[in-house]
């Protein structure tokens, strides 16, 4: 039985020129638009550090939606875990890399714009993106080392676990219990229950173990929240959409409770894949922890070792270099 | 030229012989990545996660359009990544449609590894039984060409687009298929086509999917202005979507209008039909090519590299600057029109040249550079039912 007292309570970091205190040293490569996708692809193949983001939006997208996944990849680009960010932009989209760009530098973040179109095609502006990384992890040497406690940390916890039976429901208010207490920021998925374009509002729907804690502060999609503590944040139903809502946020690490589907990383946060019987049970051996019908007294404990583990180390998924992404959209494509 | 090389397939004729490993749901993009990694495979990887929530009209349109591309003729043989095994319904739908194909679950294989090792030996089965095909005599009346413009500029419906309408006119006329679309891009243009359908039927229905589009963006309060045109579309001189529209239609050419088909719905017969898809440049492509299109001509002013992972796309520029500032990405320039070297008729005999080369195997540009940009399309349904709109 792994307790509290045998998870990691300190983590390496590094402050960020902002301020900001990251766990890894990623340097992520942003498409402003699909268009945009395989030249920043391959400007980080091969690149050390260097994660690209595939997404297949940023153009044909009304104001509102436009607004919402430039927010995202704001987040994305100014995630702590990233010590630098370099945006690919076509040059005439909707979501223009450039506006993209300002917005990351201008919260406090090493960052560098390429333009396809600007550039003159693909191929000279790979050339310039690999210079641009280049820069980026020069400057990002000089970021300091620092060590870091539960209290510098945000956990973002996807909401499939809402719905599950009391037993395995009670390991995660256990967790989300544990981290509190320890001083870290906890912030809750919870589904609005719906999926895809449609501008009706909607309640947000609890599932029956409830959000915990009940007198955590609402927080919209892809939003940093204000202070420290306990955050229920409004997301989608497709749990990757919520897990890059949560990146979005600034989550350092994401807790993903597999109640359908299969584990998928994240970009820019390490993950760590609870199985929830019976679902998980075939693939038991992908998960970093697994949780029975009757979960064992020691299952949080687990949980909780797992987020520090994965603070401290590179995740399976990490190396294969394999995440997915979805960005929630709250209109149709045009 | 009546007949050109293609292969032959059961559902008609392709250009390519691709084997694409397709994952079902976003969470096996992963699996399929690590299959097809090393080997001669494609694969796509998508955002699409299934939720209880979605309306059996989406749930529809997305397995008709997983269906559609696997089966297209360009590829040879598919290979499906799902999650559970509920999703083995898609897999009797692509054999029924006359294709090679075989799946991969990865809860009943066991997780990921042993899901590798288990699509690794169906996927080296498929592709030797695709190393087998060899080009055949076909008719030109085989070819679906999907029809596509991106970044447009003021030159877009001047010089690039009547050019690839000429290029349509000519493959209509030797017998084969021109698909027309991006609805939002036909806003204003939609009296002129009406005009030139092959029956009132045909004519309502076109003034139905343009309705329709506007009628969900004023079901959000939006204003189509600021989506469409793109911001790059403004700056290279285009002011309204009507006047982007106008250039847009020209893309089809001067035929009779035979059909409108759905998204990702393979045209009934030959001519031109128009396919209601939204303006995006990638959920267009996929449409086509899940309605059957085995070769694409793309029209961009502004210079638009993207393709598709398994159709050949000709990117034709508008202007000779982007031609040459975007020559990375551009195989034909239709700014010479301009320039007074070529006219629209000309410049269309070469566009439909160069699809006929193309679709026999020379490779393009955006083929060249590795682009297989994929995407999932839904459409907004359940706003369409709350707001009584024209269906």
């Amino acid at each position: 039985m792994v307790t509290m007292a045998e998870a990691s309570q300190t983590f390496r970091g590094w402050k960020r020129p902002s301020g900001a205190l990251g766990i890894r040293r990623h340097f992520l490569v942003i498409p402003s638009v699909v268009c945009a996708a395989q030249a920043a692809r391959t400007v980080a193949e091969g690149a050390p550090g260097a994660v690209a983001i595939e997404h297949q939006h940023g153009c044909a997208q009304l104001g509102g939606d436009a607004h919402l996944t430039e927010q995202v990849l704001t987040g994305l680009g100014t995630h702590p875990n990233v010590a630098g960010t370099l945006v690919v932009s076509l040059g005439c989209e909707t979501v223009q890399g450039v506006a993209l760009h300002r917005s990351i530098a201008g919260r406090g973040q090493r960052a560098e714009f390429v333009g396809i179109q600007q550039s003159g095609g693909t191929i000279a502006a790979i050339a310039a993106g690999r210079e641009a990384l280049e820069r980026l992890r020069n400057g990002a040497a000089s970021d300091p080392e620092v060590t870091l406690t539960w209290a510098d940390l945000r956990v973002g916890i996807e909401a499939a676990w809402l719905g599950i039976p009391p037993a395995q429901a009670r390991v995660f208010s256990e967790v989300i219990d544990r981290l509190l207490k320890a001083g870290a920021t906890v912030m809750q998925a919870v589904s609005a229950g719906r999926d895809g374009p449609d501008p009706r509002p909607t309640q947000v729907a609890y599932g029956s173990a409830g959000v915990a804690p009940r007198d955590a502060t609402p927080l919209p999609y892809a939003t940093p929240p204000a202070g420290r503590g306990a955050f229920f944040m409004e997301a989608p139903r497709s749990r990757i959409a919520q897990k890059t809502g949560l990146a979005a946020a600034g989550a350092h690490v994401i807790l993903s409770p597999l109640v359908e589907g299969l584990p998928a990383g994240c970009p820019v946060a390490p993950v760590v894949h609870v199985g929830i019987a019976p679902h998980a049970r075939p693939f038991a051996g992908d998960v970093d922890v697994m949780l029975e019908d009757l979960p064992s007294a020691g299952a949080a404990g687990a949980v909780v070792a797992a987020l520090g583990r994965v603070c401290l180390e590179e995740t399976a998924l990490e190396a294969l270099g394999d995440f997915e992404m979805a960005i929630h959209r709250i209109a149709p494509t045009m | 030229m009546d007949e050109i090389l293609l292969y032959r397939r059961d559902r008609g004729w392709g250009t390519r012989n691709h084997v694409l490993v397709l994952p079902l749901v976003a969470s096996a993009s992963g699996v399929a990545r690590a299959i097809a990694r090393g080997t001669d495979a494609i694969w796509v990887g998508h955002e699409y996660e299934p939720t209880p929530e979605d309306l059996p009209q989406n749930r529809e349109r997305i397995a008709r359009t997983l269906a559609g591309f696997a089966a297209n003729p360009n590829v040879a043989a598919a290979l499906l990544i799902a999650d559970t095994p509920e999703r083995s319904a898609l897999l009797d739908r692509i054999r029924a449609a006359g294709q090679r194909a075989d799946l991969v679950v990865v809860t009943e294989a066991g997780g990921f590894r042993a899901a590798l090792e288990q699509g690794r030996e169906r996927l080296t089965a498929l592709l030797s039984g695709a190393a087998a095909a060899r080009r055949e005599r076909a008719p030109v009346g085989a070819l679906i060409l999907g029809t596509e413009c991106g970044g447009s500029d003021a030159l877009s419906g001047i010089t690039a687009n009547p050019a690839l309408g000429a290029a349509s006119d000519h493959l209509v006329d030797a017998g084969g298929t021109v698909v027309l679309a991006e609805t939002t891009e036909l806003i204003g243009a939609e009296h002129l086509l009406a005009r030139r359908a092959a029956s009132p039927q045909v004519a309502e229905e076109i003034y139905a999917i343009i309705h329709r589009y506007e009628a969900v963006v004023r079901a959000h309060g939006e204003d189509i202005r600021g989506a469409n045109p793109a911001p790059g579309n403004i700056e290279g001189g285009l002011t309204t979507i009507e006047e982007k529209s106008l250039g847009a239609a020209k893309k089809g050419g001067t035929r009779t209008i035979r059909q409108v088909v759905e998204y990702a719905v393979r045209p009934a017969a030959p001519g031109l039909v128009i396919m209601d898809t939204p303006g995006h440049d990638i959920e267009q492509m996929v449409g086509m090519v899940a309605g059957g299109a085995q070769v694409a001509v793309f029209t961009t002013g502004r210079g638009t590299p993207t393709g598709s992972p398994i159709v050949p796309v000709i990117k034709v520029a508008t202007n000779s600057h982007t031609a040459s500032r975007m020559q990375d990405n551009i195989d034909l320039n239709a700014g010479l029109i301009l320039e007074g070297t070529e006219t629209i008729e000309s410049m269309g005999r070469r566009i439909y040249e160069a699809i006929l080369a193309v679709a026999q195997g020379e490779t393009t540009k955006a083929e060249r550079l590795g682009h297989r940009e994929f995407s999932i399309s839904r459409y907004p349904f359940g706003v369409l039912d709350a707001a009584g709109a024209a269906r």
